[in-house]
Parts: structure tokens; C-alpha cells; sequence
């Protein structure tokens, strides 16, 4: 075979997807997040040229929706047209965010693009120097909600000397995901891939090393929830031998982060915390952050941060504090999730009024129904006027807090 | 804590007053009428909270003269304290000042912690008007009654503030029948960004119909293109058929007008050609006419010459005559005189050398007779000078003196040979000391001073020897003894003068004799200088008598003269000279003039010029003439051709003309208006082609606009990204909403059931109050939160709401329900003492009796001060309470 193969593995790239749970109120950060596919999209390019890849293999999901947007579909044609320049071929198979029945703008892509067929495995020969090293093993969705078992399919030939498989699915059901393409590991060992470049999951993982088994994840976070390194992996396979390397892509990192008040007295004090918080989470990274903070912990701080726009002062100075800084944090949301500085045990015991108010809470804790009653009939009318956008409320969550917030109020001596 | 006094510095009508000490607990203060209760309870409250504006709705005690002023005096067991106020902005600056024991500067805010000004008017400082305020204050933000639930149920806050605030809160968020609340407009925000996305969405839906849209168009385009193109084309070539054909005509019809007016130039041409006639005999004599022409310049400056060298001519003729007058000779005899150089030379040298020699003659003439005078006087001296010796001056006298001499020498030697020899004493020295020198260098043995010493004694020997020989040697002149000597003497002096004087004259008369000589020969020499001088005069043609000066002057005038001659005869050779010229010419020109202006006759020369003048003139003429004719010559020629070359155009322009008519298919009839209709039409349709063309080309723009903006904006994606701020906001927002409202919700169950389950301790002091005021007629007090009602039950269980109760029971209620607050309060308000203007004036006995009792009681716990103008109220309560203070006060 010569010398080794390597390629670079990447996976929903969800170009142009919209970006849920942020609020995002800075224009620098709404265009940076706006653009944050895009970036992503054009590291991984940079990479697959500085690396001096093989090839590059897209797992499913290279836009966020069947409809693919113009823009979207003019960037893709645009990277892989560089990739070509480069003469680095494109393998790309669609995902459930982008079956292969969905709309296209009639964008045509350069040659060097080869997408896998959605009614079968499609396989493509490895040639270098015209010569065939190896094959690559794909098939895409048809439509959106592909359930079958894809896996089973794929089957290597005895001629291969390297082979890899292609495939987005959701390998050993995992939960937050759509189940699509449900298959095993056992389903892919049996395969008989070098390499499993799988797609999907939007987390990077090896889930094995024999045979590697691997999600890229989505270069870029599309949501908070999606904290923490993104990119794509570096494979080399030599004689057999597979390695993968993380290379990170994201032009924009997520971050989620608790911080501790416990010891906190004052509103400095939480002020000090946050910007630790923020200070730390910048340490870690090279690109622009966006950081959702919780603060927690039973804390004398819980009074002061129960002031209207007490929180939302101290976001407000921390979040133009850390824009300042380079690479710069949006701090996206500081949830107060602290508790007040009351032993609720005493109070509980107490046969006062702060002691009613425990006793009612707890009954309402303890009553799933009782507490729903409760909620609901403040939350009915708010959730008739929001409709289909009304949340569901954490009903256990609310009462806990509005005891708290209550307790605070009915001790601090709020009534001036 | 405790309020010791009342100072009134200057107050409504106290002034300088006080009130006090007053005690620890109750203290009755007694006093009729203006006595100042109601003043000195004010006072209280206005130095702890304030003195109010005249906006405010309070009693103002404004004193007669100055600010008010007053202050309270607080003690405890370690100290004594002032807080005083004065009138000023803000209610007036208060002071905090230690009378004794540790300064307290936060004083103040320690006797008033957790009262507000209204809390203390109606609970701790009141009169009846402030009785019922306790329930009028109800619902408001000074709830006394939710405060007095507060203390009650052991919280510094209301629960009822609380739940209130929290509604409030809550309605911030969200309100159920409220409008433009937070959720609310995040609601039509979402709304409003939703419908933007989906409006990106359909854009984009639409972009490969709109692709397949621009193709078509591209397509459609370049047809338009090319059509307008043709349409252009066609346009082009009929416009350059039609300014073709305008253009020929217009030249054609220019030409035809130039043609006219080339002919009308001819026909003048020829006419002047026929005019224009020359003198052929001036053009003939033109050779010579310039010749004089040329020469005429040169005949004006010799004739002004010649007129100039006859002017210098007569000059000179005058010059010569003066000059030849003033000679005072003849003519002919002056300019025949020799008046060469050398002769003047020769005057000259004569003069000088005349003037010397007779200046010689003189200064020797005059040495000779001074001389002459010298050696007279001379001899003159020597008679006397030999009168002694006895010698008459003459021409022996020489030798007499000489003889005289000798005999004088010889008696003199004579004289001087009778003395002994003479001895040099230097020598004897000189003997003597080289003796000494001798000896000394011999006995001390030095050579050298004994040789000198020798020779110095030898030197010395041999002079003294010479000496005695020399007076020896000499012959001795023995005069007749001594007596003759002086008379030698004298002799010898006698001698000596007369042969000085002897020697003079000789002398002067020697000096005398050769400047007579000189004087005689230089006389001599100036004659025969003359002699020569008058000879060369003469020889010259001069009188012999001329003197050199004479002879100078005369040369002189002669030679001038002759000059003048010679400038003369100079001036007359020019003046011919000039005069043959300026006749030559004249001549010349008369004889031009004869043949070309007939005339005749010699001419004056002043006439000459007119005449060169007269004959230019009329060569100038002729060649004029002559040039008019040869140029209209040329101009008929030239007409000639040019009229036969516009013909020509004028015949081709018609031609071409009639070319484009035939080739717009126009040959028969056609017309430059058939063409132009022809070149209307065709504009029309590059018009119209043009108008398609414009029309699918912006249909296009706008197109390939539209598709570029979808292919390059981030709209969608931000439209996006603000759905997700909004909807985060939202959801922000209802959890807000929800834990608040459901906050206030607790606090407004806990409330139900701490009021059903525990009756609060205040109201139930309350009650305990109002049964013993009211003499358990009424046995209970309901005073349920969030509504303002004030409800009491009799034996019965009967309800009556407040307004129901007659004065004095209502008065009684709200008594009741102050003292059990105050009982409650503990920590608040802890130095503040409870001050009471006459609050149970319209009680009955019986209830004033336990109004007393429960103040009394209260009084154990707090300090309260009870103003009265009733002696019968201050005695019960000194029956009640013993224990109690009790002030004065007279009438202000």
C-alpha cells in the first residue's frame, strides 16, 4: 500500500443551524455564533489541506435541515471546491437533518465530491497513483426519520486493504438523540471496517478501538448544551494500525459552569466568583466562549441576589467585562440557583409563620399532585397566553424556589 | 433607654421650656388647657423625625420669633444624651450630643430603629385625632396593623408586604388579565421574528425557481441584445443617411450662395483690373528717381554741412583778423616772422638765465660792500691794539712783531733756567712704593710682589733721574731779576693781541678784496649775456631793445595767428568742397525733374528736396498703380477658377443627394421629409428594442440581486439566533413569573393558615385589652389580613365592624389595639417612649378605669407619658399605679 492513509473524519457540520437556548444580545457574538458553522466549516478545510489529507469523510448532517439553506449549500460548494484545488476528494453522506430526498438549490458541487447512495452501500475505491489502496463504505438517509438498521449492510471486501465505513446512526440507542439508524457495535465489527466514521452524536467519541469505532461530533456546538471541545478527527491507518487524533474546529466554545457562593457574603463576593468563573473557563480555550453560569450553594449572598435586577446588574457588568477580553466571553445566562443561609430543619420545627410557610412547601413537595394543583393554577393562565410555546415547568423546582424566595423575603426584613 | 426630657428652646408658644424629669415608666403630666400637652407631644415627634414644611398637612407651631428648636433628653445607666433639632431644610439638622458617659452618635437611629415617622405619630406619639388614623393607614404602605401582625408573628416584615410585593413582582412578568407585561412582549417579539423566518424560509424555497428564472432571462437578454443591437444598427445607418442627405443639401445651397458671390467679386475684379492704369513715363524714370531717392539723405547733410562750413569760415576769417591785430605788425610781416621753436627755446633760456645773472650781480655787489665795511672796521682795531708795544701798523709791522716775539721767547727761557732741577713727585711716589713692594715681597718671600715692587722702584729711579737731568739741560733767560718778569708778562700779552688783531684785518681786508672781484666779475657776465640776447632779437626780425618776455608774447600772438591763418584757408577748402556737391546734385535732380515733372531751370539747392520729394511721390503712385492692376489681375484669375470649382461641388453635392434617395429606395419623388419619416419609424423601433432590452435586463438585476443577497446574508441565522435570545428571555421570564407568584401564593397560604390556626399574640393582647377596657362586654378582636376590617365579638359572638362601635368603644379599640401592639414590639422602636395627649377623655369611667389599668401595665414595660388636663383622670392613675411620675404644667 506504501505509505500510510490518512484522512480527516468530520460529521454534522449542521451548516446555518439555528442556535437554541442563547441569548445572545452583543452583535459581535450574534454574528460570531451566526457565522460560527461557517468558521468551522473553513478550519476543517485548513486542517484537511495543512494535515495534507488523503481525503475527508462527512458522516451525515452537512446542513442543519432538509431544506438546505442557499447560503449553506454556496459555503459547502465553496470548501469543497478549495478541498479540490487541493486535491483532496470529499465523501459525504447524508444524515436525518439532511436526507438525500431533501430540497437542494440546484447548487452543483465540484467533482471531488462523492456522495454515498441512500437505497444501498454505496462503495468508493482508494486510489493513489491509480492504484487502488482501499475502499470507503457509505450509504445515506433517504429521508429524515431513518429507523432501520443501516449497519448490517456494510460488508467489506476481501480485496480492501484498508476499508471505513460511513455511516450516521445512533450506535447502542444513546439517549438525547433521535434513534436513527439504531445499530450496535456488534453490528459494525461485524462489518469488518478498519474504521467506523460515524455521525450523529454530537458529543466526539471513540466508542471503539477495535474496530475503531468513532463520532467526529459537530465541529461547532449548536446549543449550551453542547459545551466543551468540538471538531473533527485526524486518522491514520498504517498496515492495520488505526489511530485517530481530536483536532478541535469550533469557532466558538460552550461552556457550563457552577459556581460555588457558599462562602460568598455580599454581591462582591458573587461578583468575584463570576469573574473567576469566567477567568477559568477562558484559560482552557483559544476561540470566544459562550458561558451559562449557575451559581449555587446555601449563602448568605442568596438575600442580596433576591434584589430586583440585582442578578441582572452583576450579569450585565460581568458580560461587558468579559467581551473585553481576548478571546472574549459571552456570558449567556447566570441562573441563580442559590439557597438562603437558613437552616430549614429549625424553621420547619418552628411554630411560627416562617415555620408555616416550610410545612405548606413541603406538603406541596411532597405531593406531586398537590403541588402540580398548585402550580398549575398560578402557571394556567400563562400557559394558556403562551401556547404552544409554553415550557413545562419543573414543579418541584418552582416551589422550592419560591419557598426560598419567600423565606427570604420574610426574614430579611424586606417590608421597608 | 429611657427619655428624661422635653426641652422646648423655641416651639408653637413654649419658649425655653422643659418637661421633666420624666420617669421610667408611666409619668402623668397634668395640665389644663394650652398649657402645651398637645405641643410638648409634637415637639417630640418633630425632633426625632423632623419639623415639617408649611406644605405638609401638620400642625407647624411656628413660634412668634425665630426658628424652632428644641431637643430630648435621653438616659441610661452609663450615660445621658441630647438629641436636639433646629429648623432648617430636610426637616433641620439634628445633633447627637453626650452630656454624659461614651459618645453615641448613631443615637438617634437607635431610638427610632424600625419606626417610621407615621408608625410613630400614630402608635407611639397621638392624641384622639390620631386614634382612628390606625385603621385609616390600613391598605396603605404604613400598614400599622400589617406591622402589628409582623411583630406578632416574630418577623421584622410584613407577611403581608411580602405577598404584596411579590404579586407585584410577579405582575412585572406576567399578569393574567394585565397588558403589556414582559411576557406579553417577548410573546409579540417572538411573534414578529417568527414571521421573519418564515419569510427567509419562503425566500429561500423560491431560490432554484428563481435560478431556472435567471436563466430564462439571461436567454431572453441576450436576444433583446442582439435585437437592439439591429435596431441600433438600422438606426445608425438611416440617421447617417438622413444627416447625410441634410448635409449635402445644406452644402449644395451653400455652395449655390458662394457661387453668387463669387461671381459679384469678379465682376468687381474686372471693373477695378480696368481702373488701375500706371504713369509709364514715372515707371520709366523710376531707376533714376530712386538713385536720387538714395542720394537725397546725403544732399540734406552736405547741404546743411556746407551751410555749417560757411558759419565756421566767417569765424575763422575774424579769429585771424584779431589775432593779427593784436600782434601789432603788418600781415604779410606777422605770418612772415620766424617764430620757430627754437627760438622761443632760445627766449626762454634767455630770460632765465638773465634773471640769474643779474639776481648773481646783486647778491655779490652787496657781499662786496658788506665785506668792504668788515675789513675797514678791522683796521680800524689794530692801531690801538699796537699802541703798547710801541709798533706802528704798516707794512712791516710784521716783522716788528715777530722780532718782538723772539726777544720775548729768549727772556722768558731765562727766567725760567735760575729754579732748581725739577723733580716729578709721581716718580719719587712710584720709586718710593716699588721700594715698599720689594722689601714686603722679599721678607715675606713673594716673588711676584718683589719683581713688582722692583720694576715699580726702577720706573720710579729712572724718572726721577730724567727729572734732574731735564733741569739741568734747559738755558736760563736771566731777566733784570724778578721785577722783570711781569713786565714780560705784559708784553708778551700785548704781544699776542696785536698780533690777533693784526691777523683780523689781514684777514677781513683779503675776504673785502675777493668779493669786490666777484661783484665785478658777475657784472660783466650779465652784460655780455645782454649783448647776446639783443643780437638773436635781431636776428629774428625783433627790435635788439625786445626784452625775452616781449619776444614771448610776441612769438605767441604770431603763432596764433598763424593758426587762425591756417583754420582759414582750411575752412574755405571745405566750404568749396560742400559747394560742388550740393550743385553737382541740384544739377542732377533738375534735369530728372525736367524729364518726369517738366520743369526747367537750374534750381535753388533749399529747393532740391521738394523736388526729390514730388518726383518719389509720383514713382509711388505709378508702382501703386501698377500693383492694383497685376493684384486685380490675379483676383479675376483666381474668381475664375474658383467659380468653375463651386460649380463643380454644387453640381456633385446635387449628385450624392440624389445617391441617397435612390438608396433609401426614394428615387422618384423623394424628399428629404419621405426620409425623415423613414428615420422616425426606425427610431420608434430602436426605442421599443431598447425598452425590452431594459425591461428584462432590470427584471434580471433584480433577480441576480435577490439571489445574491439570499446566497450571502446571515438573516436567517440571525433571525434565529433572536427567536433563541427571545425565547430564552421568555422562558426566563416565565420562570420568574412562576416562582414569584407562586412565593406570594405560599405567603398567602401560610397567612390563612397561621390566622386560622394561630391567632396572632398582638391581636390577642389586643383583645385581652379591649375585654378589660370594655369590661368583657366585647370578648374578642378580629383583625384578618388583606382586608380592612376591624371586626369585635360581644358575649354572644355578635360581630360588629369598627364603624359600627360608638365613639368611645371605637376609641377604646384602637387603644387597645396600640397597646398591644407597643406590648409586642420589643426591639422596635427601643427608646421610644409612648406619648399620649388625653386619650381617654371620652371614655366612660368604667372603660376609662381599665384603659388606665392597661396603660398602667403597659407602662411596666415601656415608657409612657400621659398628658391630661383632667385632675380626676391623673388621680385614678395614681390609684392604678402608685408608682407612677407626675408633672405639672400651668398654662403657657
Amino acid at each position: 500500500m506504501g505509505r500510510p492513509v490518512r484522512f480527516i473524519h468530520a460529521a454534522d457540520l449542521h451548516l446555518d443551524a439555528p442556535f437554541g437556548g442563547i441569548d445572545a444580545q452583543d452583535t459581535r457574538v450574534r454574528d460570531a455564533l451566526a457565522a460560527s458553522t461557517y468558521r468551522a466549516l473553513d478550519a476543517l478545510v485548513a486542517t484537511c489541506i495543512e494535515r495534507g489529507a488523503d481525503f475527508l469523510v462527512i458522516a451525515g448532517d452537512v446542513y442543519n435541515q432538509a431544506e438546505r439553506g442557499i447560503r449553506s449549500q454556496l459555503a459547502f460548494a465553496k470548501a469543497a471546491a478549495t478541498l479540490e484545488h487541493a486535491g483532496i476528494p470529499v465523501f459525504v453522506t447524508h444524515g436525518n437533518h439532511d436526507p438525500a430526498s431533501g430540497w437542494s438549490a440546484g447548487i452543483a458541487m465540484p467533482g471531488n465530491v462523492r456522495v454515498f447512495a441512500d437505497d444501498r452501500v454505496e462503495r468508493f475505491a482508494l486510489e493513489r497513483d491509480g492504484e487502488e489502496y482501499g475502499a470507503l463504505y457509505g450509504r445515506s438517509y433517504r429521508r429524515a426519520a431513518e429507523t432501520t438498521n443501516l449497519a448490517t449492510d456494510f460488508k467489506r471486501e476481501t480485496r480492501d486493504a484498508v476499508a471505513i465505513g460511513v455511516l450516521h446512526a445512533n450506535v447502542g440507542g444513546r439517549p438525547g438523540y433521535d434513534d436513527y439508524a439504531p445499530c450496535t457495535l456488534e453490528d459494525l465489527r461485524a462489518g469488518g471496517m478498519d474504521y467506523w466514521a460515524l455521525g450523529h452524536i454530537h458529543k466526539p467519541e471513540v466508542l471503539s478501538r477495535s474496530p475503531f469505532a468513532v463520532y467526529a461530533g459537530c465541529p461547532q456546538g449548536l446549543d449550551p448544551t453542547q459545551s466543551g471541545p468540538r471538531g473533527c478527527y485526524e486518522v491514520t491507518i498504517d498496515d492495520g494500525l488505526v489511530s485517530a487524533t481530536f483536532l478541535p474546529l469550533a469557532a466558538v466554545e460552550w461552556r457550563q459552569t457552577e459556581v460555588d457562593l457558599t462562602s460568598a457574603l455580599r454581591l462582591d463576593d458573587v461578583r468575584d466568583a463570576i469573574a473567576t468563573a469566567v477567568d477559568d473557563a477562558l484559560a482552557s480555550v483559544s476561540v470566544p466562549i459562550v458561558l451559562r453560569l449557575d451559581l449555587t450553594g446555601r449563602t448568605e449572598a442568596h438575600v442580596v441576589l433576591q434584589a430586583p435586577d440585582a442578578l441582572a446588574a452583576l450579569t450585565d457588568d460581568a458580560r461587558e467585562e468579559a467581551l473585553g477580553f481576548e478571546p472574549w466571553a459571552w456570558i449567556d445566562r447566570v441562573r441563580d440557583r442559590t439557597r438562603p443561609a437558613i437552616d430549614l430543619g429549625t424553621l420547619r420545627g418552628a411554630e411560627d409563620f416562617t415555620g408555616d410557610v416550610v410545612r405548606l412547601a413541603d406538603d406541596l413537595l411532597g405531593d406531586a399532585t398537590a403541588g402540580a394543583a398548585f402550580v398549575g393554577e398560578i402557571a394556567a393562565a400563562l400557559l394558556v397566553r403562551l401556547g404552544k410555546d409554553a415550557p413545562a415547568p419543573d414543579i418541584a423546582d418552582v416551589i422550592a424556589r419560591a419557598r426560598d424566595l419567600a423565606l427570604d423575603r420574610l426574614l430579611e426584613g424586606d417590608a421597608r | 433607654m429611657r427619655l428624661r426630657r422635653i426641652e422646648a428652646a423655641s416651639f408653637g408658644a413654649l419658649s425655653k421650656r422643659a418637661l421633666g424629669d420624666l420617669g421610667d415608666g408611666l409619668t402623668v403630666v397634668l395640665g389644663p388647657n394650652e398649657a402645651g400637652k398637645s405641643s410638648f407631644t409634637a415637639l417630640a415627634r418633630y425632633v426625632l423625625y423632623g419639623f415639617p414644611t408649611a406644605r405638609e398637612k401638620e400642625p407647624q407651631f411656628t413660634p412668634a420669633s425665630g426658628g424652632r428648636a428644641g431637643r430630648l433628653v435621653f438616659e441610661e445607666a452609663d450615660g445621658r444624651w441630647v438629641i436636639e433639632r433646629t429648623e432648617g431644610s430636610h426637616g433641620g439638622p439634628l445633633t447627637v450630643r453626650t452630656i454624659a458617659g461614651a459618645p453615641r452618635p448613631g443615637l438617634h437611629a437607635e431610638v427610632t430603629a424600625g419606626v417610621s415617622a407615621l408608625a410613630y405619630k400614630i402608635v407611639f406619639g397621638f392624641g384622639l385625632d390620631e386614634l382612628s388614623a390606625i385603621e385609616a393607614q390600613r391598605g396603605s404602605g404604613d400598614d400599622i396593623i400589617a406591622k402589628l401582625y409582623a411583630a406578632s408573628a416574630g418577623l421584622h416584615t410584613s407577611p403581608q408586604d411580602v405577598r404584596a410585593r411579590l404579586e407585584k413582582e410577579a405582575e412585572e412578568y406576567f399578569a393574567p388579565r394585565g397588558r403589556s407585561k414582559r411576557v406579553n412582549g417577548l410573546l409579540d417579539e417572538l411573534h414578529d421574528i417568527q414571521v421573519q423566518i418564515r419569510e427567509v424560509r419562503d425566500e429561500g424555497a423560491a431560490f432554484a425557481e428563481d435560478r431556472e428564472r435567471l436563466s430564462a432571462l439571461e436567454t431572453r437578454l441576450a436576444a433583446a441584445q442582439e435585437a437592439r443591437a439591429g435596431k441600433r444598427a438600422a438606426l445608425a445607418v438611416l440617421a447617417g443617411s438622413v444627416s447625410g442627405y441634410e448635409e449635402r443639401i445644406a452644402t449644395v445651397e451653400e455652395r449655390e450662395r458662394e457661387l453668387t458671390d463669387l461671381r459679384r467679386q469678379l465682376r468687381a475684379a474686372e471693373e477695378a483690373f480696368a481702373r488701375a492704369v500706371p504713369d509709364e513715363r514715372v515707371l520709366a524714370a523710376a531707376p533714376g528717381i530712386d538713385v536720387l531717392a538714395g542720394d537725397a539723405s546725403a544732399f540734406g547733410q552736405n547741404l546743411a554741412d556746407l551751410r555749417a562750413a560757411q558759419a565756421e569760415r566767417s569765424q575763422a576769417e575774424r579769429v585771424l583778423a584779431t589775432a593779427l591785430a593784436e600782434t601789432g605788425l603788418p600781415a604779410k610781416r606777422a605770418l612772415a616772422l620766424d617764430a620757430a621753436p627754437d627760438l622761443f627755446a632760445a627766449i626762454e633760456e634767455a630770460r632765465d638765465d638773465l634773471r640769474r645773472l643779474e639776481a648773481d650781480r646783486d647778491v655779490r655787489a652787496r657781499e662786496a660792500q658788506r665785506l668792504g665795511a668788515v675789513a675797514a672796521k678791522a683796521e680800524a682795531a689794530v692801531t690801538p691794539a699796537f699802541e703798547p708795544l710801541g709798533i706802528a701798523p704798516g707794512p712791516e709791522a710784521g716783522r716788528a712783531l715777530d722780532a718782538l716775539a723772539s726777544e720775548l721767547d729768549a727772556a722768558e727761557s731765562r727766567a725760567g733756567g735760575a729754579t732748581s732741577p725739577r723733580i716729578e713727585v709721581p716718580a719719587i711716589v712710584m720709586l718710593v712704593a716699588g721700594v715698599a713692594s720689594l722689601v714686603a715681597g722679599l721678607l715675606l718671600g713673594d716673588s711676584t710682589a718683589a719683581f713688582i715692587g722692583g720694576v715699580l722702584a726702577l720706573a720710579g729711579a729712572l724718572f726721577v733721574v730724567r727729572g734732574y737731568l731735564r733741569g739741568r739741560a734747559l738755558p736760563h733767560v736771566q731777566t733784570a731779576g724778578s721785577a722783570n718778569g711781569a713786565d714780560t708778562f705784559r708784553r708778551r700779552r700785548a704781544l699776542d693781541a696785536a698780533r690777533s688783531a693784526w691777523r683780523a684785518a689781514e684777514d677781513a681786508r683779503n675776504a673785502a678784496d675777493a668779493a669786490a672781484s666777484d661783484a665785478t666779475l658777475s657784472a660783466d657776465t650779465l652784460m655780455t649775456r645782454q649783448a647776446l640776447f639783443a643780437k638773436r632779437m635781431t636776428d629774428a626780425g625783433l627790435p635788439a631793445a625786445t626784452t625775452p618776455a616781449a619776444a614771448a608774447q610776441m612769438i605767441t600772438l604770431v603763432r596764433e595767428a598763424r593758426r587762425a591763418s591756417d583754420d582759414l584757408q582750411a575752412k574755405r577748402d571745405a566750404v568749396a568742397a560742400l559747394q560742388s556737391r550740393v550743385e553737382a546734385f541740384s544739377a542732377r535732380v533738375a534735369a530728372l525733374a525736367e524729364g518726369v515733372l517738366g520743369t526747367s531751370g537750374e534750381i535753388e539747392p533749399d529747393a532740391v528736396a521738394g523736388l526729390v520729394g514730388r518726383l518719389k511721390d509720383a514713382l509711388a503712385a505709378a508702382r501703386d498703380m501698377d500693383a492694383r492692376r497685376l493684384q486685380q489681375a490675379d483676383a479675376v484669375r483666381d474668381l475664375t477658377e474658383r467659380i468653375k470649382a463651386a460649380d463643380e461641388r454644387v453640381s456633385r453635392g446635387k449628385a450624392e443627394a440624389r445617391a441617397i434617395l435612390v438608396e433609401r429606395g426614394l428615387e422618384d419623388g423623394g424628399s428629404l421629409l419621405a426620409l425623415r419619416e423613414h428615420l422616425a419609424l426606425a427610431e420608434a423601433e430602436s426605442r421599443e428594442a431598447d425598452a425590452a432590452y431594459d425591461q428584462i435586463a432590470d427584471e434580471r438585476s433584480q433577480l441576480q440581486g435577490a439571489l445574491d443577497r439570499l446566497a450571502g446574508e446571515d438573516r436567517g441565522a440571525q433571525l434565529r439566533l433572536s427567536e433563541a435570545s427571545v425565547r430564552e428571555r421568555l422562558g426566563d421570564a416565565v420562570d420568574r413569573y412562576l416562582v414569584t407568584a407562586t412565593a406570594a401564593r405560599i405567603v398567602g397560604r401560610a397567612q390563612e393558615r397561621y390566622e386560622r390556626e394561630r391567632q396572632p399574640e398582638v391581636v390577642k393582647r389586643a383583645e385581652e385589652i379591649f375585654r378589660t377596657i370594655t369590661g368583657e362586654r366585647y370578648v374578642g378582636l378580629s383583625v384578618p389580613l388583606g382586608s380592612n376590617r376591624l371586626e369585635v365579638f360581644d358575649k354572644h359572638a355578635a360581630a360588629k365592624a369598627s364603624t359600627q362601635l360608638s365613639r368611645g368603644t371605637a376609641e377604646a379599640l384602637y387603644l387597645a389595639l396600640r397597646l398591644g401592639l407597643i406590648s409586642q414590639l420589643d426591639d422596635v422602636g427601643p427608646g421610644l417612649p409612648v406619648l399620649m395627649d388625653d386619650v381617654l377623655v371620652n371614655l366612660d369611667p368604667e372603660r376609662r378605669r381599665g384603659a388606665a389599668a392597661a396603660v398602667a401595665d403597659l407602662a411596666r414595660e415601656r415608657q409612657i407619658v400621659l398628658f391630661t388636663c383632667h385632675p380626676d383622670t391623673a388621680e385614678l392613675l395614681a390609684k392604678i399605679a402608685p408608682d407612677r411620675s407626675e408633672l405639672t404644667l400651668d398654662r403657657c
